[in-house]
């Protein structure tokens, strides 16, 4: 019998708790070196065999589950998130340009003071009782204005070159005549008698 | 889990996570970088998910992969590396009472830690965690016959400390 293959049958045979064939038997009663090795093998074996009961339920501690499994959700709140906040993005833009569209309109005119009537025509600055906005560009021929129903107050009225009592605090109505860029090219004060109040 | 299930993160730590544990405590005979080792297993499972190709191999044996690169990171960064207690004082002794013999015990962890990493891997794997050869073979990413005949030298060479130690079977 060769004693190299035997020995792979021996450890094999210990590690399944099985017991040698006859033959095997008969070989180790003449061989010292076979059966020293079955023995030491048993043993081995038994010895792994508490170790492997003995650790058997070890495991990591919960912690370490609770850890991974917040950095799971952590990891796939991140990866869903710029859908959502894009989603949100534009909803909030589309919200805010609803509720504050014709406020922000209102306030691209700078001496507006309540929410204006726009009408367009062409228009010479000087005519129907307007009055030129001093250092104001010139319209070129035939450039679309439009006229801005609005109230101002002295202060506004002054800055666009109409001379009013300072000490007059109400609001006027006036008509301000725009060019297409938008900068106020004349103005003019309706609907009151300028010889009264504070005039 | 590719799609952010966590219920099915949680069934596959609970499937995985012990052996995966205890192989780590095995091959480092320590339990805090065992506990390392494991979670850090699951974190880079996370990172590599939606890149994982499951047709190049099992995500068991991936798992075990990235385990044996991180003992080995370990063991390279040197012994002090492997924190917390060492694996003797973790183990439940207690289960078997009075049979036990605590140096013995000792001597043998002693022994298995001493063993080349293909071997003590081959110890871990086929005697500790009881898989079979085929199953060794796959996780250590190496042929059947390979496993065989580490198994084999290292238990020769544990056989034979033990008996230099004149150690004996707790329980036949």
């Amino acid at each position: 019998m060769n004693c190299e293959s035997n020995v792979e049958k021996l450890v094999e045979l210990a590690r399944r708790r099985g017991e040698p064939s006859p033959a095997l038997k008969v070989h180790m009663r003449s061989c010292d070196h076979c059966l020293d090795r079955w023995e030491a093998e048993r043993v081995l074996s038994a010895n792994l065999r508490y170790i492997r009961m003995d650790t058997g339920s070890r495991r990591a501690p919960a912690a370490v589950r609770v850890s991974l499994m917040q950095q799971f959700e952590a990891q796939h709140a991140r990866t869903f998130r710029p859908y959502w906040s894009w989603g949100l993005a534009v909803a909030a833009a589309l919200l805010l340009g609803v509720l504050l569209g014709p406020e922000a309109i209102n306030r691209l005119h700078p001496v507006a003071t309540v929410a204006p009537a726009v009408e367009e025509a062409q228009a010479d600055p000087d005519a129907d009782g307007f009055i030129a906005v001093p250092y104001a560009p010139p319209l070129a021929t035939g450039e679309l204005v439009r006229i801005v129903h609005t109230e101002l107050n002295p202060a506004a009225l002054a800055s666009l070159g109409v001379s009013v009592d300072p000490s007059w605090t109400t609001q006027l109505p006036a008509d301000v005549l725009e060019g297409e860029d938008g900068m106020p090219r004349a103005v003019r004060v309706s609907e009151v008698d300028l010889t009264e109040g504070g005039f | 889990m590719k799609k952010g299930d966590k219920q099915a993160f949680a069934e596959l730590y609970e499937r995985r996570e012990p052996a995966l544990y205890r192989y780590a405590l095995h091959m480092t005979s320590n339990a805090g970088s065992a506990e390392e080792i494991a979670q850090e297993v699951f974190v880079q499972l996370m990172a590599a998910n939606t890149r994982f190709d499951e047709t190049r191999g099992s995500l068991e044996g991936w798992m075990y992969g990235v385990a044996r690169n991180l003992i080995r990171v370990l063991r390279r960064k040197g012994a002090g590396a492997f924190s917390g207690e060492p694996v003797e004082q973790v183990f439940d002794h207690n289960i078997l009472g009075s049979l036990i013999d605590g140096e013995t015990m000792a001597a043998l962890h002693a022994a298995i830690r001493e063993l080349p990493e293909g071997y003590r891997e081959a110890v871990v794997l086929c005697d500790l965690e009881e898989r079979n050869y085929d199953e060794a073979a796959r996780l250590m990413g190496c042929p059947v016959g390979t496993i065989r005949s580490r198994l084999h030298r290292a238990r020769g060479l544990l056989a034979a400390k033990m008996k230099r130690l004149n150690v004996h079977a707790f329980a036949r």
